[in-house]
């Protein structure tokens, strides 16, 4: 009895081996990605984070989405073609974006996609991107490492790109010579954002004076670092953390240790969260993807008025990234032309140059942009327009 | 009784033969192409939540302790096996991919195998809710320790960057693989449920002093089933690594245990059945309810809400599907065996029932 089901179990592992053999189990088929441009509609697909604890970014970036679709279609479409978009939600969970743009690539009609929202989700459809051929476009994911440098591209700067970017405005805008670091090590974002200004700060001149980190990113006691940070003399603190945790904890931290020179922080610095003496908050910079007051952007203007118009509310920074990841893909379509097939669009996307709210940029080899960088300053408690860094 | 029932060989045929038109369906559904990436895409998901939730009913359900660490022992799982992936495409050992596939996942089941035991025994002296807490405690422990690894971030080993996803693992999972994993996950489960371990684990369940004063050893039977169930959520992980092709560390948080915990209580804590049936839905139901977009969230909290109204011991409590039971029915009428049947309580005396892991992947079939 015992030997025949050995015999039973091993003639079922065989098959098991041989069943590989099979194409139909392979989840490595890459569809039917024929021409796509076929028919009078040209759908954009999109995969974003509606619900969960990323739900805010990622309905801000379908707002944009919807906004750039509805005024391409009421000035005629792509080439003709009206514009469909379909919106999928991922949850934030990385399973359930793989299973929407699944579901997106294999729809023949999908030409291209808008997202995914945050970088844990882009991680996951990078491959799937690479495997279906099909273009996608991340608005807002900057995580280094979900480059892949074939169809991934995104709209925003990446971490690194943004650590090097404060490190000029520090040395050139601010002209200090000593500067600090103070970073999460168990954050990728924080971590990489952090060490990539310490590099770039070396590299220009400047002196990393002290560097310092803390376990994770949503620690609420610095005064420990930040006592050594105001002993070795920095002028500048550079701490990449979420607006969660520098408005309330480090900033005031660090002036209650004596600390009074500049602050600077990423991108995650939007929408600081403040309490007690507004002027503590003085000196504080921050880099970021769009400013409501850019001056030197004639589309901003524009945006807002249409955005406003559309949704009775004040865009932020994702709107602003998805509304131009539409027009990108717009732009890319156009230039691939009537029949273009997803490789196509792809071809057209990469490399190419683009004008947008959120500044001017191309796309470089690994399918990030190089591009302008807004800072913004603290007045009394409120982002005010700063300067437009441009790339080198 | 002479001839009024199938024998325990024909029943295992008769299970065997379920199996394997359920995969037939399966296949025929991916050669033809009705089934696109999308559909797969669903099928392995639900595959590796069949996985999860029936090692995690093992725990909840036939132990009866709550542990909320599954999602732990699935990113051990994972990250083994990635990086395993990782090196030996890196070295060039075991070219064929579906060779290092079983091979890597299989490690993955027994590292996270190990770290089941090692953290079952000092676990396993609480009970309850104190076992829920630690079980959550080691769980994020886990989670924090892969996201300061060097090795475990980024593109992995040495070039690896701490606190990344972990990126580019090879995709080499095959779904007709996947599923007979699947399936000798769930025989091997229902068969040790059956078994005289099986048996003790659930005497633990319903009295731990009195199985105690009959002579079990009750440390040792949890450690085993612990370390049973963490080796199956160990595999899992290894599936869903070579799946989806990227890693973060926050798979092994609680949030994602509490998931399959619900997938566990929604089936019926006990049935295996139950915990299919609930994997395969709760897959599925989130893509089905995709049609009210803005809504989906909420329509799937509801239907959890009215199913643990209405029915607080889960769709299924503690009842199995049987295929040879229906095809004694179907065959043999005996106005005495139906009724006996009828209530739906497992009765281990009937010797088909003891084969009848085999009926459960039908149900999943017609869902697929």
């Amino acid at each position: 009895m015992f030997s025949k089901k050995m015999i039973a179990a091993g003639a079922a592992a065989v098959m098991a081996m041989s069943l590989a053999g099979c194409s139909g189990g392979s989840m490595d088929d890459s569809a039917s990605s024929t021409s796509a441009a076929s028919g009078d509609t040209i759908t954009i697909g999109s995969v974003t984070t509606n619900s969960g604890t990323a739900a805010a970014y990622g309905e801000a970036e379908v707002k944009g989405f919807e906004l750039a679709v509805s005024e391409i279609n009421a000035k005629g479409g792509i080439n003709g073609k009206k514009v469909k978009l379909e919106s999928l939600d991922d949850k934030g969970d990385a399973t359930e974006a793989s299973n929407a743009y699944n579901k997106l690539a294999a729809d023949g009609n999908v030409l291209a996609v808008a997202g995914p929202t945050i970088s844990a989700t882009t991680a996951a459809v990078a491959p799937l991107a690479d495997q279906t051929k099909l273009v996608t476009i991340a608005p807002a994911a900057t995580s280094d490492s979900i480059e892949t440098g074939n169809y991934l591209f995104r709209t925003c700067f990446k971490d690194s790109y943004q650590g090097e970017v404060a490190a000029r405005f520090a040395a050139e805008n601010l002209k200090v010579k000593k500067v600090a670091v103070l970073y999460g090590t168990g954050d990728p974002y924080s971590s990489g954002v952090g060490e990539a200004f310490a590099k770039a700060a070396e590299k220009l001149g400047m002196e990393v004076v002290d560097k310092e980190s803390s376990s994770s990113a949503d620690d609420t006691e610095y005064s420990a670092q930040l006592q050594k940070i105001q002993a070795s003399g920095a002028e500048l603190l550079y701490a990449p953390y979420y607006y969660s945790v520098a408005g309330p904890y480090i900033i005031p931290q660090a002036r209650s240790v004596g600390f009074d020179g500049y602050v600077m922080g990423p991108d995650g610095y939007d929408g600081l969260k403040l309490t007690g003496d507004k002027a503590q908050y003085d000196k504080t910079f921050y880099t970021t993807h769009y400013s409501a007051d850019d001056s030197s952007n004639t589309k901003v203007q524009d945006f807002i008025k249409s955005y406003k118009e559309k949704n009775n509310a004040e865009p932020n920074t994702f709107a602003a990234l998805g509304y131009d990841t539409i027009y990108m893909i717009k732009q890319a379509i156009e230039k691939a032309g009537d029949k273009a097939t997803r490789e196509d669009v792809r071809n057209a996307v990469a490399g190419m140059s683009f004008d947008g709210v959120t500044g001017k940029f191309t796309m470089d080899k690994s399918g990030s942009p190089t591009k302008s960088v807004i800072v913004l300053e603290l007045k009394d408690g409120k982002p005010v327009y700063n300067t437009t860094v441009q790339p080198k | 009784m002479k001839k009024s029932m199938l024998s325990v060989k024909q029943s295992y045929l008769v299970c065997f033969l379920g199996i394997l038109a359920t995969f037939g369906v399966v296949m025929a559904l991916c050669e033809s192409g009705i089934a696109n990436s999308y559909i797969k895409g669903i099928m392995m998901t639900a595959c590796i939540a069949i996985i999860m939730t029936t090692s995690l009913n093992l725990t909840i359900g036939v132990l009866g302790q709550l542990t909320l660490g599954c999602c732990g022992f699935e990113a051990i799982g994972a990250y083994v096996a990635a990086l395993a992936s990782k090196y030996m495409v890196a070295t060039g050992m075991l070219a064929d991919p579906t060779l290092r596939f079983l091979v890597t996942t299989l490690l993955g089941g027994v590292v996270a195998c190990v770290f089941g035991i090692l953290i079952g025994i000092p676990a396993l002296r609480l009970h309850g809710d104190y076992l829920a807490i630690i079980t959550l405690g080691f769980g994020e422990i886990i989670r924090v320790v892969i996201q300061n690894l060097k090795v475990a971030g980024g593109m992995g080993l040495d070039k690896g960057a701490a606190g990344q996803a972990l990126i580019g693992i090879e995709r080499t999972a095959n779904l007709y693989i996947v599923f007979w994993i699947m399936i000798i996950t769930v025989v091997v489960l229902f068969m040790f449920g059956r078994s005289r371990y099986g048996r003790a684990v659930k005497a633990i369940r319903d009295d731990e002093i009195a199985a105690g004063a009959s002579g079990l050893n009750t440390t040792y039977l949890k450690v085993l089933v612990f370390a049973i169930s963490a080796f199956f959520a160990g595999i899992a992980g290894g599936i869903f690594a070579q799946y989806i092709g990227s890693l973060n560390p926050t798979m092994a948080g609680w949030l994602n245990s509490i998931n399959y915990v619900i997938m566990v209580v929604f089936g019926g804590m006990g049935s295996i059945t139950g915990s299919i049936v609930s994997a395969v839905g709760l897959t599925i139901l989130p893509e089905l309810l995709r049609a009210f977009a803005d809504y989906r969230m909420l329509a799937y909290s509801v239907v959890l809400v009215l199913v643990m109204i209405f029915r607080p011991q889960g769709i299924f409590g503690s009842w199995e599907f049987s295929l040879p039971r229906i095809v004694n029915r179907l065959l043999f009428r005996n106005p005495k065996a139906d009724g006996k049947d009828g209530d739906g309580a497992t009765d281990a005396a009937e010797p088909a029932a003891a084969a009848k892991t085999a009926a459960t992947p039908a149900t999943e079939a017609k869902e697929a």
